[in-house]
């Protein structure tokens, strides 16, 4: 499936600390480099065990340089968390980027205090709705099929098999799970894998609300 | 992925930039690696303490930057090639012996290795160090990506050794924390026996010596700039002439090959890329500034680069014109861009950059509040700043809290808000001691974490108790440097490769340093604390000097880290919603394990993140947060 002359495909992955952004976004590194793709990856993670935002960029292609996603070139944000994914909209090309993102809404605890007000969750989702075609977006409860895959930690992953699922990424299914499986620890392989199938079929069935 | 770090062979890794510099190292025939932590450079030797005792090599977290400078500089002394790791702000505390080993040099290479963080994203100023290479006359280098640090650490040590100068290597967090292919070389593990040199003339360095010396520095740097002339410490890109050409280094070389490739102008700008900044290789920028009629140069903070550009095109009579932070195209400060180089460029070559159109996305990213960062579930230090807190509503005063830098410093974030400020490593016990000397009549609180103390406090504290300063000082003991990443600290006990090391005990110091009131304490125990802190200040007071109270806890993350490793969990809080009465007094004390139902007017636990630390229960005025099950 990986095509020889790939140019530029960008990936997004964001979310809150814990979350296992940075994982998540080594696999899909680590596959697009096995695919023979030049790979650029920029994290920001300052903060993570610190309730802070996290996102990664990963670039992939020829025509690649900086691991920097700019503004509008964004082929997919994988929002891990609602908030997250609309923070991160701005980068998405305007015209057929797609949003795959899970439907937990996680409020910082300043929200709980009034110190900074976050919208409600079916407010933040009427809102993505509204500004990006059906086909062009996939609400996925990555939460649930993990639970279902047999650990809850699982969400980065269910996220990238939705993501694969979706077509946009020039790398097979198969070689994002090997990738998967060489970057999370030995004894959690068999959830991880289930986790992948899980998103990965929850997309491909259109099961996606 | 440390286990990458001695591998032979051909092979491409996918690298982190600290990973990719670590690698360097060990590529490079570092044997003597120190560093002191700090973002975005952490990783560097937190990576090559993981294969150290394999590949016999000596890598220390000294007790701060300075200290960490001596050691490998003494170690380059004696023959071993050698590297020091810092942030910036770092990188400031070396410069006064930076400045004599320059004098100096060295005779096995010495490279220093800056990681300057320009946006800033975890740092209290942005300064560009390259000038600290350039204040004491030593070469600065400056990678543009991961491949090419790794790759530079071993360039930056051949040319140490060959010029015996120490090298600055200096880089951004750009290149820090962004991750690429990177093409292992081989490896080149040393086993030079140590030979320090008896050099008066030289190591000695007394004014008359030093006068001495001080005009060989500046042969070194003539000698340097010829290999600068080269590649790999320049490189060139594009066609031969152009109207508009480009002078980069670092990270914005490859956000301007970005905009360039996307505009299909990689064949028409050429491009210079300046690896080796300082001394600046005069001839082919002379080169490259006669063949183009306009040039813009891009480098992340100070137009270190460009002023010296301007000046060689005036003595050399070449009418280029120069554009960047000089011309007010370019800012000063702040992390680039590539949307940031695109827009500049795009505006100097007149095409229209694809990425910089805005849309309807752009309004619902910016509609997003920032998560404002919270110490951890079950943290230690909440439980201090409340007690503190609570000893001067108790005392009916609107005390002074000195912070310091460390985890810590997220209590000036609300709802704690529980310090006035937040400085240097060690700036607390200083500037709350002269607070009081100056006058200051509420009580004064310095608060400072045990790596901190170690680092920069003890001097301060010193100062504190010869000149009769009744302040309080808490250390908030938690054993591990962790805003960083949870590195040892003097505290530990185990050192950088794991070996065990005395437990040093701030309490200790202070009995050492004649202090009256030392008192350690739990900060799970608010009440207590409480009532310690009100003493402190009233000894304080009574006796003029200095008051010390160690809150001392493990950080909750070491703990629950070696929990799970046991397959346990800690056994949560849980709110009782019958006697819950909706005050929030909870949810003030920051912890990111509740929440608020404000349909209900309830509060409620995240059992998955609770720690069962039981704050939250010593603060609901109803008991309603009792253990789960
Ligand atoms: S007991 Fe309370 S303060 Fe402690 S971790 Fe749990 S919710 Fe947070
Ligand atoms: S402090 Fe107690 S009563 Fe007040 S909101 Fe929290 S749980 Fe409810």
């Amino acid at each position: 499936m990986a095509s020889a002359k790939v140019d530029e495909v960008n990936v997004v992955l964001a979310g809150v600390g814990g979350q296992g952004v940075v994982v998540a976004s080594d696999a899909l590194g680590l596959a697009a480099m096995k695919a023979g793709l030049n790979v650029r990856i920029a994290n920001v993670h300052g903060l993570a065990q610190r309730e802070g935002s996290v996102y990664s960029h990963v670039r992939m292609g020829s025509a690649v340089y900086s691991p920097k996603i700019p503004p509008g070139r964004a082929n997919a944000v994988v929002g891990f968390e609602m908030s997250e994914a609309a923070r991160h909209l701005r980068l998405l090309k305007p015209d057929d980027g797609i949003l795959v993102v899970n439907n937990a809404l996680m409020y910082p605890l300043a929200h709980f205090t009034g110190h900074v007000r976050y919208p409600g969750r079916e407010d933040l989702l009427e809102v993505l709705e509204s500004r990006l075609e059906p086909e062009r977006i996939y609400v996925i409860d990555a939460a649930s099929l993990a639970i279902r895959a047999g650990n809850p930690r699982t969400v980065n992953v269910v996220m990238l098999g939705a993501l694969s699922a979706t077509g946009v990424i020039p790398i097979g299914p198969d070689e994002l799970v090997e990738a998967v499986k060489a970057r999370v620890p030995k004894f959690a392989l068999e959830e991880n894998e289930r986790a992948f199938w899980m998103g990965y079929n929850e997309v491909s069935r259109g099961e996606t609300t | 992925m440390a286990a990458i770090l001695l591998e032979e062979g051909e092979k491409v890794a996918l690298m982190m930039g600290n990973e990719a510099i670590a690698r360097g190292a060990l590529e490079a025939g570092a044997q003597f690696v120190t560093a002191y932590p700090g973002t975005p450079s952490s990783e560097v030797l937190a990576n090559l303490s993981r294969v150290a005792s394999k590949a016999g090599i000596y890598v220390e977290w000294s007790t701060n930057e300075k200290v960490a400078f001596e050691a490998a500089y003494s170690a380059a002394l004696a023959g071993l090639r050698s590297m020091t790791v810092m942030k910036h702000l770092g990188a400031h505390w070396i410069l006064d012996p930076l400045a004599v080993a320059a004098i100096t040099g060295v005779d096995a290479g010495l490279v220093i290795v800056s990681a300057d963080d320009p946006h800033p994203h975890s740092s209290q100023s942005s300064v560009d160090t390259r000038f600290h290479g350039r204040i004491v006359n030593i070469p600065v280098v400056e990678p543009s990506d991961p491949a090419e640090a790794k790759d530079l650490i071993v360039w930056a040590m051949d040319l140490s050794e060959d010029m015996k100068t120490p090298v600055l290597f200096r880089y951004t967090a750009a290149v820090a924390h962004s991750k690429a292919p990177v093409r292992l070389g081989p490896l080149r593990l040393e086993k030079r026996k140590p030979n320090f040199p008896k050099d008066h003339p030289r190591l000695v360095s007394i004014a008359p010596h030093a006068r001495a010396n001080i005009p060989k520095l500046f042969e070194r740097l003539e000698r340097v700039e010829k290999v600068f002339e080269d590649e790999p410490f320049v490189q060139r890109f594009g066609p031969d002439s152009g109207v508009w050409g480009l002078i980069t280094t670092g990270v914005p070389h490859n956000y301007a090959m970005d905009v360039l490739a996307a505009e299909g102008l990689l064949e028409k700008v050429p491009v210079l890329k300046l690896i080796g900044q300082y001394p600046i290789p005069e001839e082919p920028v002379l080169d490259f500034l006669r063949s183009v009629d306009k040039v813009v140069v891009l480098e992340e903070l100070e137009p270190f680069l460009e002023d010296q550009v301007i000046r060689i095109a005036e003595l050399n009579g070449v009418g280029v014109e120069v554009y960047g932070k000089n011309t007010g195209h370019l800012p000063r400060y702040g992390e680039y861009s590539p949307e940031l180089v695109g827009r500049v460029l795009s505006d100097l070559f007149d095409v229209n950059y694809p990425a910089l159109t805005l849309t309807t996305l752009d309004e619902v990213s910016s509609s997003v509040g920032r998560r404002i960062p919270q110490m951890c579930a079950g943290c230690p230090h909440r439980g201090s700043y409340l007690s503190i807190k609570a000893a001067f509503a108790r005392l009916g005063v609107d005390g002074l809290v000195f912070g310091d830098r460390g985890c810590y410093n997220q209590g000036s974030n609300p709802p704690l808000d529980a310090i006035d400020t937040c400085i240097a490593m060690g700036s607390s016990i200083a500037m709350a001691a002269a607070a009081k000397k100056a006058g200051e009549t509420r009580p004064v609180v310095a608060v400072i974490g045990d790596s901190t103390f170690f680092h920069g406090g003890l001097p301060a504290l010193v100062n504190a108790v010869v000149n009769r300063a009744p302040i309080v000082v808490a250390v908030f003991d938690n054993r591990w440097t962790c805003m960083t990443g949870h590195q040892p600290s003097p505290t530990s006990g185990v050192n950088a490769i794991g070996d065990q090391a005395p437990v040093l005990k701030p309490e200790d110091v202070a009995k050492a340093f004649q202090i009256p009131f030392v008192r350690v304490l739990s900060p799970y125990n608010l009440k207590a604390a409480e009532e310690a802190v009100v003493e402190a200040i009233r000894s304080a007071e009574s006796s003029g000097l200095p008051a010390v109270l160690v809150f001392r806890a493990e950080c909750t993350l070491q703990v629950l880290r070696r929990l799970r490793k046991k397959g346990l969990r800690p056994r949560p809080m849980t709110v009782n919603p019958s006697a819950c009465v909706g005050c929030k007094e909870c949810i003030k004390t920051g912890c990111p394990a509740l929440g608020f139902d404000e349909e209900l007017n309830k509060a409620f636990i995240y059992g998955g993140k609770c720690t069962g630390c039981t704050i939250c229960a010593q603060v609901c005025p109803t008991g309603a947060i009792v253990r789960e099950g």
